[in-house]
């Protein structure tokens, strides 16, 4: 069977179906009834990520850490998910459910990811998932959620690289500065 | 519960400006199986791939399970 891309997959309902999926999936796990999900929005935030990356030179050339970063603070700016997460399980930031749901499909998402470095010519597959502590995770999803694309893409971008780089320091340039 | 069943039925609920819980709009539904799919050139570099929607969903619930547990707990996330 073919394998895709769980974003730039080359089909944007392709996309949709991938996200849907995800969110599906996590809300069940934390014994959700039922998620009310604004499609509209949702295909908006895809739609940005095709054809208003935030990125001079486009998706094609962005890294997998641009790439996540640039659904993250769509999606959180679009804020697709209406329903709070429960409160019981996540709470002071149950209300966060878009950031928290844009930071666990990003970290999924460069799980096995591959950056084709032509520096180094080579593809370096990311094989290790990102870990933080609950504390930093608490401090992170109320920045994310406050986070707009225009001020925050690069940030983010940056945050997600170091957090991938800590946890597979083979992936990493050579810090010298 | 069902898997996926009810939370999927949420999704029919908003189509732009209507109120929450109108269930008139057509559910959106999700292919078990993955579209065919022009390459698309991740040139820098692609994000992780998946072979089915049940990939990604038990990747999710995965994710979902292990913060839950991690939150009422002292843990590494």
């Amino acid at each position: 069977m073919n394998k895709f891309n769980i974003l730039y997959s080359g089909d944007q309902r392709q996309d949709l179906q991938n996200v849907c999926e995800y969110i599906d999936g996590f809300c069940h796990a934390v014994s959700m009834p039922y998620v009310d999900l604004n499609t509209i929005a949702l295909m908006g935030v895809l739609t940005t990520l095709q054809q208003d990356f935030p990125y001079q030179h486009g998706p094609q050339k962005a890294s997998p850490f641009k790439k996540v970063a640039a659904f993250t603070t769509a999606f959180v700016a679009a804020k697709p998910i209406l329903t709070p997460l429960p409160e019981d399980k996540f709470g002071l930031v149950a209300g966060c459910q878009n950031a928290i749901l844009a930071y666990e499909f990003s970290i999924d998402a460069l799980h096995g990811a591959e950056i084709n470095c032509q520096k180094r010519k080579k593809i370096i597959v990311l094989e290790n998932r990102i870990k933080i502590s609950k504390h930093y995770w608490m401090d992170l999803i109320k920045a994310i959620s406050a986070c707009a694309p225009v001020y925050h893409f690069e940030l983010l971008s940056l945050l997600y690289e170091a957090l991938a780089y800590r946890w597979n320091t083979d992936a990493s340039y050579t810090p010298t500065i | 519960m069902q898997q996926g069943a009810k939370v999927i039925q949420g999704f029919k609920v908003l189509r732009a400006a209507d109120p929450i819980n109108i269930g008139a709009s057509k559910p959106l539904t999700l292919s078990q199986e993955p579209l065919q799919v022009r390459a698309f050139d991740n040139a820098a570099g692609g994000l992780r791939r998946f072979s089915s929607a049940a990939e990604i969903r038990a990747v999710a619930e995965k994710s979902a399970t292990n913060l839950v547990g991690v939150l009422s707990k002292d843990e590494q996330v």
